[in-house]
């Protein structure tokens, strides 16, 4: 199978994607909470930091993901198995990739909306002072990434049930040991011990990123991340064929 | 007992063909090693009560499932191997039509038509409504349908990439008698140019509807054919024997059975007035059947023979007691 054929298979299912997000009010809820949250926190970082920057914003929104993200992806798979599409999905010729990459791209596209926000607040920023747009870029940048990321998570959750709810609730307990690994790393004495930690703490990859510092290990970190869970989802789709 | 009849002499080709299919779920064998053939441009049956193996084999068949072992080829590419190639040719509708509530009709047939990249989706899909009675309606919203509209819906995006095998899991289930009709319609045209296997639990229908059939058992093929050669494997019929309720006794029946030549006998209905006997044996033991009757003092109101009708057939082989 071709390049081209994917990218039109892959471009078919993001289409129908959200042609049945946009039917529910999912999305709206979505749109609103997350814009909410965006504002608040922008704000309240504007309040305790006087910084013209998007550091507090967007450090704070990595934990609203834990639970906006499964909340976005919580039906992906699990509502298409509880309607019966999920065994037509595995029966089209083509490969399953398709499906995963279609539904990441949708609930990509929809979550880019806490971006957009940041970049009015950033606007925000310019029209009362010189803001350090480097920073802000990058940390626009963290803010993309650690949504792909907590997305990957949720699609894969998503995955494994085929009851909505039961997926959220999972997609969120999977991301919070990503959260929480770096206070408990902090409780290790090990030295060893305490960087596997700190390796796998989105925190430790996302608070560079959004100061201004753009290393591209903690790039690879959070595209090899979401390309993991991807991967995961992709296999766990298979298995069921297989089963 | 268990037997697959010949297709070869009778059919012009084979287009599914399923060899010692096993499949396992942890401890629980669903299917045990079937084996059967089914014959292109023809609707063939798959009957079988409830936990036969008639999903777990058109699962298998429609690639959404890996068999545990077995061989099962269709149109000459085996599914485990070759299963692009078949999805490509093969027209699936799952028990619960696969169907996007959220979605139109005209939307959910478009995202389909698509992803298969047909070179002429417009056609393709104007096409399939056609023949499943609903063009026209491609604004409709999938949601508002009714279950007879919604499963003609998922039989359209069966047959919206025209493929060569249709395999359909109780296209019937649900629909009222009238939808059953024009399904049934729908399915003969649609035989003439598309090989077809369908499951259904309703006897009758399968009867009208299907040219051969193909009786599952306990994840096997107990017996498969024309309904004329599983008559003729059965007995080619049996003799219905009317007896009235005076000369009736409890030991009747037994005593029956015993005789030679008497395969089975089953009681079919009883009134104050008559009762009414199936006796499965062959048509020369008729006279025999009722000299005995006459010796044993019991007056026969009337006897007739007849042919089995598919549900004879069907209770007959699963061992079922009318």
């Amino acid at each position: 199978m071709s390049l081209a054929s994917v990218s039109r298979q892959t471009i078919s299912v993001l289409t129908k994607e959200l042609q049945v997000a946009f039917a529910s009010p999912l999305v709206y809820v979505f749109w609103f909470v997350s814009s909410l949250l965006v504002g608040l926190f922008f704000y309240l970082g504007l309040v305790v930091s006087s910084e013209p920057n998007l550091r507090l914003l967007t450090v704070n929104l990595a934990l609203s993901n834990v639970v906006l993200m499964p909340m976005l992806g919580m039906r992906m798979f699990a509502e298409e198995e509880k309607q019966g599409t999920l065994e037509m999905m595995l029966t089209l010729p083509g490969s399953l990739w398709t499906f995963v990459v279609g539904k990441f791209l949708m609930g990509f596209l929809l979550s880019t909306m806490i971006v957009f926000s940041s970049v009015l607040c950033s606007l925000i920023l310019a029209w009362f002072g010189t803001p350090d747009w480097g920073a802000i870029v990058s940390a626009l940048i963290g803010q993309g990434l650690c949504l792909s990321f907590c997305l990957s998570v949720a699609i894969f959750a998503s995955v494994l049930t085929k009851e909505p709810i039961a997926s959220g609730l999972l997609g969120a307990v999977l991301l919070l040991p990503f959260w929480m690994v770096d206070s408990l790393g902090q409780t290790v004495d090990t030295v060893w011990v305490r960087q596997i930690f700190q390796d796998l703490s989105l925190m430790q990859h996302l608070i560079p990123l959004s100061k201004g510092i753009l290393a591209l290990s903690d790039v690879f970190w959070f595209v090899g991340g979401t390309g993991f869970f991807l991967w995961m989802t992709e296999r766990v789709l298979e298995w069921k064929r297989c089963q | 007992m268990y037997t697959v009849l010949s297709f070869s002499s009778t059919w012009d080709g084979v287009v599914i063909v399923v060899e010692k299919l096993s499949k396992r779920f942890g401890t629980v064998q669903i299917l045990d090693g079937m084996d059967f053939v089914a014959p292109s441009n023809q609707v063939v049956g798959f009957l079988g009560v409830n936990g036969a193996g008639k999903t777990t084999t058109m699962r298998i068949l429609s690639t959404a499932l890996q068999p545990t072992s077995g061989t099962v080829t269709i149109g000459g590419h085996n599914v485990v191997e070759q299963p692009e190639l078949v999805r490509g040719m093969l027209g699936y509708l799952p028990e619960k039509p696969p169907l996007y509530p959220q979605l139109s009709i005209g939307q959910y047939l478009e995202f389909l038509a698509q992803f298969r990249e047909l070179t002429n989706p417009r056609k393709c899909i104007g096409n399939a409504l056609e023949k499943v009675g609903l063009l026209g309606k491609e604004s409709m919203s999938i949601s508002k349908l009714s279950k007879g509209y919604q499963q003609r819906v998922g039989l359209a995006q069966a047959l919206l990439h025209s493929p060569r095998y249709l395999i359909l899991d109780e296209p019937a289930s649900g629909l009222d008698p009238s939808q059953m009709v024009e399904i049934r319609g729908m399915l003969k045209a649609l035989a003439e140019e598309t090989s077809i296997l369908l499951s259904t639990h309703l006897l009758s229908e399968a009867e009208r509807m299907c040219t051969h059939h193909i009786i599952l058992h306990q994840g096997k093929v107990a017996q498969s054919g024309t309904l004329l050669e599983l008559g003729q494997e059965n007995g080619g019929g049996f003799l219905s024997l009317s007896i009235t309720a005076e000369g009736w006794n409890d030991g009747f029946l037994k005593r029956l059975a015993d005789l030679d030549g008497i395969e089975k006998v089953c009681l079919k209905s009883s009134t104050i007035e008559s009762v009414v006997v199936q006796v499965f044996t062959d048509q020369t033991t008729v006279q025999n059947v009722l000299q005995w009757c006459h010796q044993q003092d019991v007056f026969i109101d009337g006897y007739q023979w007849e042919e089995p009708s598919l549900e004879d057939i069907f209770l007959h082989v699963v061992g079922v007691e009318q």
